[in-house]
């Protein structure tokens, strides 16, 4: 059983490559975060080292192992990762020492299982020198290792990394095939199924955490409901809003992203698209603004926005590009 | 310094097994003359290899995928071949096998990237000394020579520059510009090239012969144009499209696996950009955001098309590559935008950056938006018929309001002026018909000019003197502005703007005028006085005299 959702021309990929022994050495699983680029990796872990009949079976011994992290052939390689313990900061990149390791332990044949898989989560996180010392190993491993790269941002990486492997793309699930995927497998009620779809951007692991921890969607229609009093705010409100968000940069950028969406379903309410706007449950409320607000100030704001975004990622001051951002927006009594 | 294990290359290993080696692996080429679109390289060694002149230092330098590696090893085998044919090794003798299976104690295959400090290259310094084993010669493979540092790169010197006659060294990078120039100097230095089309099409050939592929020549060249030169990568792509397809490919799944979407929607969105339909260009755009196109690749396409109706409009369709039947619908396409929209509409869609965020429509959606909130703002009269009103779905008449102007509107300035050719007038009139519609004439030219700020620079500080035949005379109150506008550049501007405005081809020129006390308040402008008897009493302007001129 494939635990990956979705991706079904992936999985037959990988299924028809198992079954004629034709599996690569080296994957490049490509997705945007919480599309399930790990999820996919550790089946592939398990379907390599599976005893069952029917490759990953998920409840034989080794299937099992894998799946609690128990495996000594599996090996995670990320900035989670205990490269070098003892050291409590944060990593930023994932350093050679950990790629000589796994040039070590691939020289070394299997333990427990029939293959060694290694994964490394966030690709893009490898140091320079590390991305290079990986190179050789990558192009021509020992026959029994199994390398998987997993990488949100392909850019990153080195052409040369890109180039020694088979580059797999998980692309986001489109809202209809989410919807019936929460509806059917994880019984979610349809609007609520409908609304996760739409919000998610096709990324299903986001939308099954959205699912346990209510957090996520309470802050978002706070956010929103915030948002639409700031339109009818004056300057003194505005201006205290942007500095009480202005404390954390990753929840600005959040709200930001937030605010694009909803702008860009006036955008769409105004041009008669009202079927793909992804804040569905706001519907009445986004119709209600769309009535008011012009396309040009519309446009206007979200260039606004996007700006406000390229600025924040250029480390900007924070605050500054909030309160511009409050003196660009549309205001309505 | 450790020697890379390197696992053999032949099959055997892998019987039995649930991978199998990838075509980059099984095909890499095993003489000279296999290594293809490299030429230049593979003849020059093979000359060096037949004449016994062999080089103790190479370095091979090209981007990924171009057969760096592959003929070192190659390079390696050919110097120590028991029986070489032509330079090329035999790949049968004891010798060839062993350096193919890597097992030869001689090749020594370094991964310079994971052993880049100086303690390595010391190692590496004792260890040339000692005389090879069976070989002839004992041959370094120093890849991804790029990531030794500094200090070990320095260490290696003397030992590159005379090493003992039995050593060879092969340095491999892609990245010749980080090595040090003193390692570069020592070497024989080979430039890999991006291999041509045809070059990857005549390899691809090769292996998909010999694995039983068979696939459309037009989705090899597909291929072959895709991958820009890297053979690897595209014989990951062949690969990738066999454990997709089978061994039956067809040019349509390799699009499909590229994410080209083909032509049918690019046109239609390039048929609504065109109409100015927001809402139909929305719906496009999301039907193929949502079957999961790569909608950097959509947009590329778009581009191109839009490009393609720019070449019909201006008139030179022959450059173009399309059946008669697809140039017949892009000239009726053609025929419902102006050039200038069109012009707008490639550009605004051309630089749109999808690199952030490849999967959200929005950076298309607000493109179109723009594009029509452009055409709708500018209005300009398309070519052939008249202009659209500009579509807007049923909802909100609100907004309808906005956008959509009266076909007949009035547009701003430029347009309005010329109401009498200056050619007309009488000659002493003209100067007259200049200096009244002066101040239009100084609107029209805002955002002309590099900062888009010449008309400040005629707004005050000048007047209209005279016109001598073809020649307007502007006197400046100032010398600065004077001299901005002489810049042939600005006068230029200047003249082209008169043209349009006035329909005649003056000339400018420059003078120094008084300004101050002596200058009348700007002559273009009606008193007070002028203005009511014009109004009130119907009366015209004959004549008009500047009282500078007479005191």
């Amino acid at each position: 059983m494939w635990q990956t959702i979705g991706q079904s021309r992936i999985l037959a990929l990988f299924q028809h490559s198992l079954e004629t022994n034709k599996l690569a050495h080296a994957y490049l699983l490509i997705g945007a975060p919480h599309t399930g680029k790990m999820t996919l990796a550790l089946d592939l872990a398990r379907a390599l080292n599976c005893k069952g009949n029917k490759p990953p079976c998920s409840e034989c011994d080794p299937c099992r192992r894998i799946s609690s992290g128990k495996h000594t052939d599996i090996s995670i390689i990320g900035l989670e990762s205990t490269g070098n313990s003892g050291n409590s900061k944060q990593r930023v990149e994932i350093g050679i020492n950990d790629i000589k390791e796994l040039q070590r332990s691939a020289n070394l044949p299997p333990y427990e299982g029939k293959r060694k898989v290694f994964i490394i989560d966030g690709a893009e996180d490898l140091s320079t020198e590390a991305a290079n010392c990986l190179l050789k190993i990558l192009e021509e491993p020992p026959p029994f290792v199994v390398m998987l790269l997993l990488t949100s941002d392909e850019r990153r990486l080195l052409p040369t990394i890109v180039s020694r492997c088979q580059r797999i793309e998980l692309k986001p699930l489109p809202a209809q095939e989410m919807e019936r995927v929460l509806a059917d497998s994880y019984k979610v009620e349809r609007d609520k199924a409908r609304l996760l779809a739409r919000l998610s951007h096709g990324r299903l692991g986001w939308a099954l955490t959205a699912l346990t921890d209510n957090s996520q969607l309470v802050w978002r229609s706070e956010c929103l409901t915030e948002m639409t009093a700031l339109l009818k705010a004056g300057w003194e409100r505005r201006f205290g809003y942007a500095a009480r968000i202005s404390n954390d940069r990753r929840t600005a950028k959040e709200t930001i992203r937030l605010w694009l969406t909803w702008w860009r379903d006036i955008m769409l309410a105004k041009s008669g698209c009202e079927q793909t706007i992804t804040n569905v449950d706001r519907i009445t409320e986004i119709e209600k603004w769309a009535q008011i607000l012009s396309v040009p100030e519309t446009r206007d704001f979200i260039g606004s926005l996007q700006k406000a975004l390229d600025q924040i990622a250029m480390n900007a001051n924070l605050r500054l590009v909030l309160e511009v951002l409050m003196l660009d927006m549309p205001k309505r009594r | 310094m450790h020697k890379t294990f390197r696992h053999p290359v032949h099959m055997e290993y892998n019987r039995g097994s649930m991978t199998s080696q990838v075509f980059y692996r099984k095909w890499r080429p095993q003489t000279l003359s296999e290594v293809v679109g490299q030429e230049h390289v593979t003849q020059t060694l093979r000359h060096a290899v037949i004449s016994g002149r062999i080089a103790h230092a190479y370095l091979f330098c090209g981007p990924r995928g171009t057969g760096k590696t592959s003929t070192g090893r190659i390079l390696a085998k050919a110097v120590n071949c028991l029986n070489p044919e032509q330079g090329e090794p035999c790949n049968n003798c004891a010798m060839c096998r062993a350096i193919n299976e890597g097992s030869a104690p001689d090749i020594i295959e370094i991964d310079a990237a994971s052993n880049r400090g100086i303690d390595e290259i010391r190692d590496l310094r004792e260890k040339v000394n000692y005389a090879p084993n069976l070989a002839r010669y004992k041959v370094y493979i120093i890849d991804e020579v790029h990531m030794i540092t500094r200090e070990a790169s320095n260490a290696f010197l003397k030992t590159l520059e005379e090493p003992p006659p039995h050593a060879i060294f092969i340095l491999a990078t892609t990245e010749p510009h980080k090595v040090v120039a003193t390692v570069l100097s020592r070497c024989q230095r080979f430039d890999f090239h991006r291999l041509s089309q045809s070059a990857v099409i005549s390899k691809l050939d090769l292996v998909c012969n010999k694995e039983g592929i068979q696939i459309e020549p037009e989705a090899l060249r597909l291929i072959a144009k895709v991958t820009t030169g890297s053979l690897r990568d595209a014989e990951n792509l062949l690969e990738q499209l066999v454990a997709y397809y089978g061994h039956q490919i067809e040019l349509h799944q390799v699009r499909t696996l590229l994410g080209i979407s083909g032509d049918l929607r690019v046109r239609e969105l390039a048929k609504h950009i065109v109409n100015r339909d927001i809402t139909a260009g929305i719906k496009t755009l999301n039907s193929v955001s949502n079957d999961g196109l790569d909608l950097r690749q959509f947009n590329h396409e778009l581009v191109e098309c839009l490009r393609q109706l720019l070449l019909v409009k201006s008139g030179s369709e022959e450059v173009i590559d399309v059946t008669s039947d697809d140039l017949a619908e892009l000239k009726d396409l053609a025929a419902n935008a102006s050039l200038e929209y069109l012009l707008i509409a490639a550009k605004r869609f051309g630089e749109i950056d999808l690199r952030w965020d490849n999967y959200s429509p929005l950076p298309l959606e607000l493109a179109l938006v723009d594009c029509i909130l452009y055409a709708a703002e500018k209005k300009q009269p398309v070519q052939s018929e008249p202009p659209k009103p500009v579509k807007l779905s049923k909802t909100t008449s609100e907004a309808t309001q906005i956008i959509e102007l009266p076909p007949d509107s009035e547009a701003p300035a430029p347009a309005r002026i010329p109401e009498t050719p200056g050619a007309t007038l009488p000659q002493g009139k003209e100067i007259e018909h200049v200096r009244s519609h002066w101040r239009d004439f100084v609107k029209a030219m805002r955002g002309e000019g590099s900062k888009g700020n010449l008309d400040a620079f005629l707004r005050s500080s000048c007047e209209p003197l005279a016109i001598e035949g073809n020649t307007l005379i502007l006197g400046f109150y100032h010398k600065f502005h004077k001299e901005y506008i002489e810049d042939p550049k600005y006068k230029h501007l200047v003249e082209r703007k008169l043209r349009e405005v006035f329909g005649q081809p003056y000339q400018v020129q420059c003078v120094l005028t008084p300004h101050g006390g002596k200058a009348k308040p700007s002559p273009e402008v009606d008193s007070l006085l002028v203005k009511v008897a014009k109004e009130k009493y119907g009366a015209k302007v004959i004549a008009r005299k500047a009282r500078t001129e007479e005191s």
